[in-house]
């Protein structure tokens, strides 16, 4: 199962992404500054200005990933050609969305259109493994399900992008537990391109972390959520996928059943989350705000914006070991 | 406590996530007669509602839960700092 030849491909994949997110971060940051491309950081007393749409290097990551598994390892891959094309749409709709917002309904419904790569490249198979059950099939909804698939974690991702360091570090772990998972099941094509996305998202976190030179914007979360859904559908690991995501679900079904309506950040009057002069974070007690994943860490306290990352690492790690077992429940091994 | 707490509402997310495929995979999707071709149509129709019902219903559940943990929480913890 893990030939040397496809260890070497990993290795060389997820270096490449990493290298070339790395060294692109810094022209792209300062190319936003100059031209006042910027996002205010306001969980800072001092609230910093920071580059935004720098999410463009993970974009650039992952085509360097892909264009050095295919010339160096696998010719020609409609998987490889697929999940770039998912992430170089998903991307374009978060570069819109950057400089001139789209409304709450519009964007996922654009987002679902990041899919048309994997649908016109039937790389997707629709009997999909469910753990307890095992393989089933869902020949006719399987493609409109897919739509859902990338969408749906897409916008997740832009709503946990909130805290520096919070959504490439908790990404990065998932990235790490479904290449695991990809590597176990056989998909090696899916695997490489899983710890691509973990070499890019860990060279973004070294600028991203606390605290942060850059921000992803949009068109980094949108492109990293629809990745990962694409990986979930190309790799066929959809249930694990779900649990490694769970923090991200929690966070976006809590929102959304607050508010009872999709909506975005900018449009909520009430806060859920307020930052006191000692520059920690409290959960407000405004019943019209919403509940967030953040603001149930803070419920029972106010904690500094690093201290709130790292706990949601920790429920990140915790998600991510869950979905490996629950690839083993489904008779992975 | 906190963490003790947050991990346990994570724990229960993916364990009602895999539950509930289960359930909708093997109960509905599977236990209503779609052998019955005369019937095709409603049964298909009624799995969907079905299905609906029960995403609803565990919807519901989970957020209670979050709710009332959270409200519970941001109580005490208002109610410490109140005091002198």
């Amino acid at each position: 199962m893990l030939d040397p030849q496809s260890c070497v491909m990993a290795a060389v994949v997820s270096i490449g992404a990493f290298a070339a997110t790395y060294l692109t971060i810094q022209p792209i940051a300062s190319w936003m500054r100059n031209h006042g491309i910027t996002g205010i950081d306001i969980h800072k007393l001092d609230k910093p200005k920071i580059p935004e749409m720098c999410g463009l290097s993970i974009i650039a990551g992952l085509a360097v990933a892909g264009v050095l598994s295919s010339a160096l390892f696998l010719g020609y891959s409609r998987e490889v050609a697929a999940f770039l094309g998912t992430v170089l749409i998903a991307g374009a709709i978060g570069a819109i969305d950057d400089l001139r917002p789209l409304t709450p309904k519009l964007k996922p419904a654009l987002t679902a259109l990041a899919a048309a790569p994997i649908l016109l490249l039937g790389t997707y198979n629709p009997h999909p493994f469910f753990p307890l059950i095992g393989s089933t099939r869902l020949t006719i909804i399987y493609p409109i399900l897919i739509l859902f698939a990338i969408a749906v974690p897409a916008n997740a991702v832009n709503m946990l992008d909130v805290f520096n360091g919070a959504m490439s570090g908790t990404l990065a772990i998932v990235s790490l537990a479904l290449g695991l998972i990809l590597f176990l099941s056989g998909s090696l094509t899916a695997a490489s391109l899983a710890l691509a996305l973990l070499g890019s998202l860990v060279a973004f976190y070294l600028f991203n972390r606390y605290p942060a030179r850059v921000f992803i914007g949009d068109t980094g979360s949108l492109a990293v959520g629809a990745a990962v859904g694409a990986l979930a559908v190309i790799g066929r690991i959809e249930a694990a996928t779900v649990v490694a995501l769970a923090p991200y679900i929690m966070n976006a079904f809590y929102g959304l059943a607050s508010v009872g309506r999709l909506y975005e950040r900018r449009e909520i009057k009430s806060r859920p989350v307020r930052l006191r002069d000692d520059g920690m974070l409290e959960a407000t007690a405004d019943r019209n705000a919403p509940v967030t994943l953040t603001r149930l860490i803070l419920a029972e306290g106010p904690l500094r914006e690093p201290q709130i990352v790292h706990m949601m690492l920790l429920l990140t790690a915790v998600s991510s070991a869950l979905a490996v077992l629950t690839y083993l429940l489904q008779g992975g091994l | 406590m906190r963490v003790i707490a947050l991990t346990g509402l994570v724990v229960f997310v993916c364990l009602s996530v895999i539950l509930g495929i289960f359930v909708l995979v093997r109960v509905v999707m599977f236990v209503l007669p779609s052998s019955l071709t005369e019937f095709r149509i409603v049964t298909d129709v009624l799995r969907v509602v079905l299905a609906v019902v029960l995403a609803y219903a565990w919807l519901r559940l989970w957020k209670i839960i979050t709710d009332s943990y959270f409200w519970r929480s941001i109580g005490a913890v208002k109610i410490d700092q109140d005091e002198p």
